[in-house]
């Protein structure tokens, strides 16, 4: 089913402004960068959810066994409750691509097309991030999430509040949340599965 | 008839993936769409009485003083939910596709950035 028959089809969604709706989600990203994102760094003590800091050391483990490092920008996954001071000792992050490097291994045809695609968030695990504050247009890939230190975090932001460069608004957050969960979630339609 | 447990278990796991949606179409960008505030109320009602305060007879949910509607009205809302769950997925989550090509793209990428450590 498409965008506009689901919408049209939804008994939730006043008749009348089915196609204010419609039209609002289909210019996305367009004006995404004056919502997404909150004016300023969130409380500048504390990690929260969402939260997009620059040059943080990840590893992955690569097919041979070992690990490979890097330093990347991240958005941070886990909730903000889970990242206070005292709570669990790792957080989890995500990096967040760029989006002209990363298109640079398409070719020419289809690069453009893979853009715009993550720009309007086509992509299940791609969220996307317009440019801002140094950042060029990203995603955040959530399927490459890691862990890293809660302590280590708390002192990048504590002692280098330059490498934070964005947190995310609060409806740019529920924005987030709807793709980290429909990213992590398989709505099951057969209750007999669940009660076997 | 009483939905059975697992089927109201499913149903109150799924909302957790509506409240962001009901909240984000609430919120400025698409402050038009009419979505009863109410909704959200009883959802998170029922997700709590789901999970925390009600109690359970065998494979049956055994309502009482702890639900907080009947059932008719119950089954009415997690329709609703179920109907904002299905919306959301096509309004927010993309396709979960990858093909080989992209597959390959991601991993040029990720090694053009790492060492060996």
């Amino acid at each position: 089913m498409y965008l506009e028959e689901a919408i049209n089809k939804a008994t939730i969604i006043a008749e009348e402004q089915k196609a204010d709706f419609f039209a609002c989600l289909d210019r996305l990203p367009q004006d995404l960068d004056r919502w997404l994102y909150n004016p300023t760094i969130l409380e500048e003590q504390s990690l929260n959810q969402g939260d997009i800091l620059n040059n943080i050391p990840i590893c992955f483990i690569e097919d041979d066994g070992d690990a490979y490092g890097g330093n990347f920008t991240v958005a941070l996954m886990s909730t903000s409750c889970d990242m206070q001071p005292g709570r669990l000792p790792y957080v989890l992050a995500a990096p967040v691509v760029s989006l002209e490097e990363l298109t640079q291994y398409k070719n020419k045809d289809t690069a453009n097309q893979f853009a715009e695609q993550i720009k309007k968030n086509k992509i299940a695990r791609y969220f996307f991030l317009p440019a801002l504050n140094g950042l060029g247009d990203a995603c955040i890939d959530f399927s490459q999430i890691v862990t890293i230190s809660s302590n280590f975090m708390h002192k990048i932001k504590s002692e280098k509040p330059s490498n934070c460069v964005l947190s995310l608004s609060q409806k740019g957050y529920y924005f987030f949340l709807v793709k980290l969960m429909y990213f992590f979630a398989r709505i099951e339609t057969d209750p007999a599965r669940t009660a076997a | 008839m009483a939905p059975t447990l697992p089927e109201v278990f499913r149903k109150a796991v799924s909302t957790a993936a509506v409240f962001p949606l009901i909240a984000f179409c609430q919120a400025e960008a698409v402050k038009k769409v009419d979505i009863v505030e109410q909704q959200f109320f009883v959802s998170e009602q029922v997700m709590s009485a789901t999970l925390g305060s009600a109690k359970f007879e065998g494979n049956e949910f055994d309502y009482n003083d702890n639900w907080l509607r009947p059932i008719p009205e119950l089954t009415r809302q997690i329709n609703v939910v179920n109907e904002l769950v299905d919306l959301g997925a096509i309004v927010f989550a993309g396709s979960r596709d990858v093909t080989a090509e992209e597959a390959n793209i991601m991993r040029q990428y990720y090694r053009s950035k790492l060492r060996k450590l």
